[in-house]
């Protein structure tokens, strides 16, 4: 295997190695967080009764998402996707292609640090200023990115733990409210709210796209195709039945009135009546352990790809300092959570994953016009 | 490997020094620091005098005027009848005198003379007749000095340039005797003593293949301590057993070494609050851990072996899973695993849900919480803290104190300062309930060092809690769990199995497979076998009419 011009590929040191079953819960981590959230409240205006359907509609994107990054990785196996674009591209290209690329991830983690500051200084710590929340969700960020890939792709392995917990009490709460007969008819306006509810929705599982930048810590491409895949999958379908749940549970229009219609919901469940008034508080903090998790992967993906566009072998001096920007700039964000929401699920998402989808499709083409790497490989 | 010119000049040095410091045999004694022991083999062999004075001298000087250090000049009648001087030397203290005597002296002058018609017939490299079982030829003193201070007793001939070890040993060791800190109800009762060949004796019983191999090793220049490491071939991997040979060569120390030492100086991370080297005093325990691939190391003079790699799931596991019904096995781990959560968490979550998330308490069980509070000085966190420090003293102390002591601090601990604590609203009641549970939790952990390993984490969890709830929990928790995940103990994840895990890995987890359904060894060691079993091996009774008696009641 040899880089454009004959140059040999990147020197690469030792790096740690995830599985499948790790890549699965990593991918997860990305999309289920803010998903489960904000997503039915956002189909719901959009795509009204018909938005449970347009998530559906979205969660095809996951598929060309998979194709494209197993494809890459296969032939330009065991690179990031920073070290892949210098290879398919030339050297400058492939740094400001990269440099594009880390920009978008530094968005979405900007948005994902603001609403986790929202969301758990609305529910929990009211009287807590948001930047403590965002100081401290960023400090365990540090520390996850610190250790690497590997222990946050582990630390979201047992993060799954937290999603039963979430369910456990979000599902009971919704059954008794649930009438199916609220989440018809659907296309009776037409197909313009389903395809715009498609459209938001599949800004939230595209996501997954950003595990091309751990594309080299996979066994194989094929580990690299099971996990977006199966991210893509999972996150779709709690994600879905979420929406789903909602939305016949109070109607479209009911979910579109609230900024996160779940915990809304989950405050009427009285399981713990006789030894906790509120269980809400539990859900947020079931999570939070994801959100966590999430940020601590996010840090780690723009470390890594700043680093990659640097030059630099170790990414682990430039956590500290990129998180403290991104901690910094997620705090200028809209002051208010609506705002917010509006402005992060509808424009940024979307926009953003799109965006860097496009960049690595960009990427894919060019290896292939220019018959580079391994052909074959990882099929 | 790097060219460094100043170790290098150095151990040039060593050898020229050392070269002429250490004569050939049959010169005058050496210097006592010969006796260093060099793992890269630095320094010349230092080899026995072919004399018996040079021997005797060399011993003396080495040894010195110790009391208990017995010289003793005699008569050997050897092979075609020709009488030669010879020199006894043990120390009293630690050598059999009888065995010395009988097996010895007594062999090698008056038996000897008895049967001097047939010694001629002896093999010339046999040229001596002692009845002790394992004897020997050494010609290094290192190794002589050993097995003196061993309680071996060396023989030395006059013209020969080695000495006899005859294995002697008389000291008394303690008897076999059951675990105190791991023991079972169901389970064997026997566990590992201060002498490691009953030590060796044991793990043999309980692994009969000609595939365990024991590796020596001395280790500490001034105190030699004997460290075993044994696996079985094939199945613990080939560069594990060489990476802990290589960790353990690299030890220089002065010092005596017990296990606890060793296991500090081969961990890979050594500040690490939670045990990444496993300490047992089961042979059970350690025959296991080999069948599974692991490495076990034995210490001489310490009743434990230490068990590599070392994983989460040993370290919450008991002995006593593996001797009751599986079943019942999942039962208790399940609730194992439920008191580490409530011990690592109980007091936090106390802290949290009475300072930050009163509303999500019942109106009534609040206000009674608050009612028991009333006039209680301190905050809940500080209440927590220094409950927790409290309960902590009373542990330790209770554990320094010889045992029926050690039961009227528990008593004074849980009633007097508790129940006094209380009425003088110091603590609120719900506080020692808190703690109460704290306790009960933290002793069904099995292990004293995970038990050990708990406190701190409980109090990152509990100040983490008191400053921002239940969200600050969830924060350390995360923090702690990333630290945890970051561990491996000789390359093996910390958190295995619980991650990374395989489906196999998961029968012997919470969830604790029949002995017959557990057909693959642990996915991350013994990967050259890792069948225990060809397939799994269901009980199928014969079908009812084949049975004894014509089978079941007619229907």
């Amino acid at each position: 295997m040899k880089g454009s011009a004959g140059r040999p590929l990147p020197a690469r040191r030792p790096r740690s190695q995830i599985s499948a079953t790790e890549g699965i819960a990593l991918g997860t981590c990305l999309a289920w967080p803010t998903a489960v959230l904000y997503l039915p409240s956002v189909v719901a205006s959009e795509g009204r009764e018909n938005g449970w359907l347009g998530v559906l509609l979205g969660g095809v994107a996951v598929i060309p998402i998979t194709l494209l990054l197993a494809a890459l990785a296969g032939r330009l196996p065991r690179l990031g996707l920073v070290d892949q674009a210098g290879v398919a591209l030339g050297r400058w290209m492939g740094k400001v292609v990269g440099g594009l690329f880390v920009l978008g991830t530094g968005v979405l983690t900007i948005y994902a640090l603001r609403a986790g500051v929202e969301m758990v200084g609305l529910l929990t710590l009211p009287r807590t200023p948001p930047w403590v929340l965002a100081v401290v969700i960023t400090l365990q960020g540090v520390v996850g990115a610190w250790f690497g890939l590997e222990v946050v792709a582990r630390a979201a392995v047992l993060a799954f733990l937290s999603v039963g917990v979430v369910l456990v009490f979000l599902v009971p709460g919704f059954i008794p409210m649930f009438d199916a007969r609220r989440l018809f008819p659907v296309l009776a306006e037409g197909p313009g709210p389903l395809l715009r509810s498609a459209g938001v929705s599949a800004g939230f599982w595209g996501q997954v796209i950003l595990l091309a930048m751990s594309a080299e810590s996979f066994h194989a491409p094929s580990a690299l195709r099971a996990a977006t895949l199966g991210a893509g999958a999972g996150s779709l379908l709690v994600g879905w039945l979420m929406v789903v749940l909602a939305q016949g549970a109070a109607g479209w229009y009911g979910v579109s009135r609230f900024a996160m219609p779940a915990i809304e919901v989950v405050r009427s469940v009285r399981v713990l009546l006789p030894l906790l008034e509120r269980v809400d508080v539990l859900v947020v903090i079931g999570w939070t352990a994801m959100g966590f998790v999430q940020m601590a992967w996010l840090l780690w993906a723009c470390a890594r790809g700043v680093a990659r566009v640097l030059g630099l072998v170790d990414s682990r001096p430039l956590v500290m300092p990129l998180a403290a920007v991104l901690c910094a700039l997620s705090l200028t964000n809209p002051e208010d959570l609506v705002t917010l929401i509006l402005v992060w699920t509808r424009t940024v998402v979307p926009l953003v994953t799109a965006g860097l989808a496009g960049l690595v499709a960009l990427v894919w083409l060019v290896t292939a016009l220019r018959d580079l790497g391994v052909r074959g490989a990882g099929r | 490997m790097p060219f460094r010119p100043v170790q290098y000049l150095r151990r040039l040095a060593r050898r020229h020094f050392a070269a002429q410091d250490l004569p050939d045999a049959g010169e005058g004694p050496p210097p006592a620091d010969c006796l260093r022991v060099e793992a890269e083999g630095e320094y010349a062999p230092c080899r026995v005098y072919r004399h018996l004075d040079d021997n005797e001298k060399w011993l003396r000087s080495v040894l010195g005027d110790s009391s208990d250090l017995v010289l003793r000049r005699t008569q050997v009648l050897g092979p075609r009848g020709a009488w030669r001087e010879a020199l006894v030397c043990y120390m009293e203290a630690l050598a059999d005198p009888a065995a010395v005597a009988d097996a010895i002296m007594r062999a090698v002058t008056y038996e000897a003379g008895l049967l001097g018609t047939r010694l001629r017939q002896l093999p010339a490299g046999e040229p001596v007749l002692v009845h002790v079982a394992s004897v020997r030829w050494v010609r290094e003193w290192r190794e002589v000095l050993h097995g003196i201070l061993s309680g071996d007793t060396a023989l030395f001939l006059e013209g020969e340039d080695r000495a006899l070890l005859c294995a002697t040993r008389g000291f008394e060791t303690r008897a076999v005797e059951e675990p105190t800190l791991e023991s079972t109800l169901k389970g064997p009762r026997e566990g590992f003593v201060e002498s490691i060949g009953v030590n060796m004796s044991l793990l043999r019983r309980w692994v009969k293949t000609p595939r365990l191999r024991f590796r020596r090793l001395m280790l500490g220049d001034l105190v030699n301590v004997r460290v075993e490491v044994a696996y079985i071939e094939g199945l613990a991997g080939r560069e594990l057993v060489d990476e802990l040979l290589s960790r353990l060569n690299r030890i220089k120390l002065e010092d005596p070494l017990g296990s606890n030492a060793v296991a500090e100086f081969i961990s890979d991370t050594p500040l690490a609050p939670v045990p990444l080297v496993l300490a047992t005093e089961r042979p059970d325990r350690a025959a296991a851990a080999l069948a599974e691939g692991r490495i076990v190391i034995l210490v001489d003079n310490t009743p434990y072996a230490l068990i590599v790699p070392c994983d989460m799931g040993m370290v919450l596991a008991s002995p006593e899973d593996h001797f009751v019904n599986s079943f019942f096995a999942f039962l208790n781990r399940t609730l194992r695993l439920l008191a580490l959560i409530l011990t690592l968490t109980a007091p936090g979550l106390y802290v949290a849900l009475t300072t930050f998330h009163t509303e999500m308490l019942p109106t009534a069980f609040f206000l009674r919480l608050q009612a028991a509070r009333e006039g209680v000085p301190l905050p809940s966190l500080a209440e927590a803290v220094v409950m927790g420090v409290v309960f902590e003293l009373l542990r330790e102390a209770g554990l320094r104190m010889p045992r029926q002591v050690g039961q009227a601090i528990s008593v004074v601990g849980a009633l007097v300062i508790g129940d006094a604590a209380v009425r003088a609203a110091v603590i609120s009641p719900i506080m020692l309930v808190v703690v109460g549970i704290t306790a009960i939790t933290a002793f069904a952990i099995p292990g004293y060092v995970a038990l050990l390993a708990m406190w701190l984490p409980r109090l990152l969890f509990t100040v983490a809690a008191g400053v921002l709830g239940l969200f600050g929990l969830a924060a350390a928790v995360t923090v702690t769990v990333y630290y945890g995940l970051s561990l491996r103990s000789f390359g093996i994840p910390y958190f295995y199995p619980y991650v990374p895990s395989t489906l196999s890995d998961l029968k012997d987890l919470v969830f604790r497979a029949p002995a017959w359904a557990m057909v693959r060894r642990p996915s991350q060691l013994a990967r050259g076998e890792p069948m225990r079993m060809p397939y799994p091996q269901p009980p199928a009774p014969p079908p009812a009419g084949r049975r004894r008696g014509g089978g079941g009641a007619p229907r």
